[in-house]
């Protein structure tokens, strides 16, 4: 018995942080029109892709997160008025629902607390291995 | 957990077994950990530790001293499968409980559980059994 399953169990509880880090920033920049420069460059949601992690006998022994930007189409809103507007009279708005975004967080507040109860059952069998 | 590797395992005695299984549970949940961990890993299979039929078998056979012979760790009691050649219950885990793998998240909290609980009792069997032996010794 050894501590690996903890530090499996640690590195998805990172990568749940991470995965509800880039929703709150998702949230947070849900309608952000420029880029940290101030120019007009609308906010491309920000997705974490989850891979396993293997050891060198290639057991599972973890997993990592890795950010990617969501490619699909930037939403177009016409609004003449906006700084931002091109030409025609269209602004591009970031590819942000905040729908998505709710649920995804609730689904890596469940991964997280699975990932929890991993580590507690593991210290509990560690408690009644050295009761024997 | 040196009982495992060595190449001649007597089934007969009590506390082989109850490590076997001690043994075995820990794998189990080390897998079960992983799964959790991966539950939202794209096109992760899932793991599983099955000890018990090989355990049981041995047991049946307890009067003879059987060999094993381990190169690997995973060579002996614990058969790690991926769910493709491994059916252990009514569910179907070939086909995927959602986009992203066949992870049913349920069943591993379920399973990890049940390994816990199973390692307690091993472990409260085993204390038992040092505590006769402790008896013995003191008369």
């Amino acid at each position: 018995m050894d501590l690996d399953l903890i530090n499996t169990a640690a590195s998805a509880l990172l990568t749940e942080r991470i995965r509800m880090n880039t929703i709150a920033s998702n949230i947070a920049n849900a309608h952000t029109t420029r880029d940290a420069n101030g120019d007009s460059n609308a906010y491309r949601r920000k997705v974490v892709n989850f891979q396993t992690i293997l050891d060198n006998q290639n057991n599972v022994s973890g997993v990592q997160g890795v950010i990617e930007e969501d490619q699909s189409d930037l939403k177009m809103i016409f609004d003449p008025g906006h700084p931002d507007a091109d030409q025609d009279g269209y602004v591009f708005y970031p590819n942000v629902s905040t729908e998505q975004e709710m649920v995804d967080m609730l689904s890596a507040k469940a991964s997280y607390e699975a990932n929890l109860k991993t580590i507690q059952v593991t210290k509990q069998m560690f408690n009644s291995a050295l009761e024997i | 957990m040196e009982g495992l590797n060595t190449n001649q395992t007597n089934y007969g005695d009590p506390l082989r077994t109850l490590e076997a299984s001690l043994h075995g549970l820990s794998k189990r949940s080390k897998a079960i950990g992983a799964n959790i961990a991966n539950a939202n890993t794209q096109g992760y299979t899932r793991r599983e530790v099955s000890f018990e039929d090989r355990l049981q078998n041995e047991l049946s056979n307890s009067d003879l001293t059987f060999n094993t012979v381990t190169t690997n760790e995973q060579h002996f009691s614990e058969e790690i499968t991926n769910l493709k050649d491994s059916v252990s219950s009514g569910l179907d885990y070939n086909s995927p409980f959602n986009e992203t793998n066949n992870i049913n998240i349920e069943k591993e909290m379920i399973d990890l559980t049940q390994a816990g609980l199973r390692f307690k009792a091993v472990s409260n069997i085993s204390k038992k059994y040092f505590e006769g032996i402790r008896g013995i010794i003191r008369g």
